[in-house]
């Protein structure tokens, strides 16, 4: 970076921004901490807990559910955490600078607006990367280290994101679109305002359509199965003269096998269906997502620099007026 | 004096008319979407769910209650963590940008005193958190109890138990005292918003983790059996419904006294603030 950019640049983003790489650091390492924790004296509380409950008829639970639960909000931590990014960069990167007009001072100063905005991009894009990085490879050691203890599947909206590189994606996709909507407002509050909730739309819109991402498996069994372990039920039911009926709550018919079978007959059931994606659909489903999200951050970030030259022109025009 | 005093709300009004507008948009959105749940959309549930009394087994509206109680989830939850929002915006807009751009001083030099000018600053928002927040708390105590037998939540739920009472306008009241003192202590927008934002969150988990404290428990009675709706706590004591309003007034006080702290503490730091400079320009 600083080859590229020149090290008086990049210098000059690091110490502007200390106060927020020192909280980014603080986050990361406390985040760290935190699995570290869990997953040495509580997860061993918590084992000690589920081994006595194997043997006895009531035993104390405390640690093991404290486990379960925080262990969720280090997963909803590692995952959202873009949502401070997104402000930040809408709010504190660009936005601040183009509002109280020090980004148009610098260009007239032999920054060349391309370089002050490729230094605002890539200086916080590293230590963004390299600790998400780490945050994820944290969580997903954590969190395959104690799964009797776990509260969750690998399907849980923040455990999907927090154990590979989508969380990363969604960190550098926040800086990007918070610095386009800075460009696009021009005013540091507004543009907090709007790139958080932009970044929240993107991950509502992406938790809905997650299941899509990838061809989901559809079995067919002449009995009621069981269903695979750990897969991601999707839909289910029965198949009545050829049409699948999906399942409302439970199954229809229940009790004893020949009441099953009365009900069988009299419903007209051929056979079971049921739509799911096995575990090892987890990195296809993962890897496409982290494929839209940083097309997104692409889009976003040629858009800011496709806003910048005309504002430069601008800034130029002035300061030769 | 009044002829000023209407002038700076005036100016205050115009200022900030879009996070008024925003707010009031807000709360007739959610108030809007309380009643059309409960006049159009428990209908349309109850017609889905009618025939599954006659179908044994298998029945297609067996879970169309979730159309209505998801959305009436989602409304109760934005609304009770809508301090967030108001501890950002009134650090930030309200107080940090002001002090950080130099508008307040220059406002303290154009015959509103500062403290005067807290004032005004903190009674608008403040009348437009009461009144929006005691409009939808009366809106949704209805909303809340209209349907019971579709919905599957109780009246200990986090966001429910705020939403039922004046709670839910404290929770709003404190947001933008300590959204307004933190900007005054930084005077800087940015870094007041982030610090205010987080203040109220970790003031909102402390009670929340302590709000079955708030009251006394009811011990457990050997023999019978309890009732679905009372909140159990540890080994058997449980909070009776009856419990809700005397816990949800004490949560109420809890907030209105750290309000007011720190609106005090809000005037006494402006005071020390602007003590120096008026000193000054008496010399």
């Amino acid at each position: 970076v600083s080859a590229l950019l020149g090290p008086g640049l990049s210098r000059t983003v690091l110490r502007l921004h200390r106060p927020a790489l020192i909280v980014w650091g603080a986050f990361v390492a406390a985040l760290i901490g935190s699995l570290v924790w869990l997953n040495t004296v509580t997860s061993s509380a918590g084992e000690r807990e589920r081994a006595y409950c194997d043997h006895h008829q009531t035993c104390n639970i405390l640690n093991w559910l404290d486990y379960g639960q925080r262990t969720a909000w280090v997963a909803a931590l590692v995952c959202y955490g873009f949502l401070g990014v997104a402000a930040w960069a809408g709010g504190a990167l660009i936005g601040r600078e183009l509002e109280s007009g020090t980004a148009r001072l610098a260009w007239t100063q032999g920054v060349s607006p391309a370089r002050w905005l490729t230094a605002k991009l890539t200086v916080p894009a590293l230590p963004l990367t390299l600790g998400s990085t780490a945050l994820v490879l944290a969580y997903r050691r954590g969190w395959s280290a104690h799964p009797g203890l776990r509260d969750g599947d690998w399907t849980s909206a923040a455990t999907f994101v927090a154990r590979g590189p989508a969380a990363v994606a969604y960190v550098l996709c926040a800086l990007a679109v918070g610095t386009l909507t800075a460009f696009l407002l021009r005013r540091a509050l507004p543009a907090l305002g709007v790139s958080v909730t932009a970044m929240g739309v993107l991950v509502f819109v992406m938790e809905r359509v997650r299941p899509h991402l990838w061809p989901s498996v559809t079995r067919v069994t002449a009995t009621e199965g069981l269903w695979p372990r750990h897969a991601w039920q999707l839909e289910q039911g029965t198949i009545r003269d050829g049409h699948r009926v999906a399942y409302s709550g439970s199954s229809p018919c229940e009790g004893n096998p020949a009441q099953v079978e009365r009900c069988v007959d009299r419903l007209g059931i051929d056979g079971y269906y049921s739509v799911f994606h096995p575990r090892s659909h987890y990195w296809p489903l993962h890897l496409v997502e982290t494929g839209i999200v940083l097309a997104v951050a692409a889009l976003a970030a040629v858009l800011a620099f496709r806003l910048l030259p005309r504002r430069a022109t601008a800034a130029r025009e002035e300061s030769a007026a | 004096m009044s002829a000023l005093a209407t002038g700076t709300a005036r100016a205050l009004v115009r200022t900030h008319r879009t996070a008024l507008t925003v707010w009031a948009a807000f709360i007739v959105g959610s108030v809007a979407c309380l009643v059309w749940l409960n006049m159009v959309t428990a209908d349309s549930v109850y017609a889905e769910i009618a025939p599954c009394e006659h179908v044994q087994g298998l029945c297609r509206g067996a879970f169309a209650s979730l159309e209505y109680s998801e959305p009436l989830g989602w409304v109760s939850t934005v609304v009770y963590y809508s301090f967030w929002a108001v501890a950002a915006w009134a650090a930030a807009a309200l107080i940090g940008r002001d002090l950080e751009s130099g508008t307040a001083q220059f406002a303290w030099t154009q015959g509103v005193s500062p403290t005067r000018w807290l004032a005004a600053k903190l009674a608008l928002p403040a009348s437009a958190l009461v009144l929006g927040g005691t409009l939808f708390v009366l809106v949704f105590r209805w909303a809340w109890s209209a349907h019971r037998d579709l919905m599957g939540d109780d009246w200990g739920f986090n966001d429910v138990f705020a939403d039922r009472g004046p709670a839910l306008v404290a929770w709003g009241l404190a947001a933008l005292a300590i959204g307004a003192l933190t900007a005054l202590l930084l005077r800087r927008a940015l870094p007041a918003l982030g610090i205010s934002v987080a203040v109220m969150i970790a003031l909102n988990q402390y009670i929340e983790y302590h709000r079955d404290e708030l009251w006394p428990t009811v011990p457990r009675t050997p023999g019978t059996e309890s009732s679905g709706s009372v909140w159990q706590v540890e080994n058997g004591a449980y909070h009776p419904p009856s419990h809700f309003w005397p816990m949800n007034l004490v949560e109420t006080g809890i907030l209105l006294a750290i309000a007011a702290l720190a609106t005090a503490a809000a005037f006494l730091v402006l005071r020390h603030r602007t003590a120096t400079p008026r000193k000054e320009s008496l010399a």
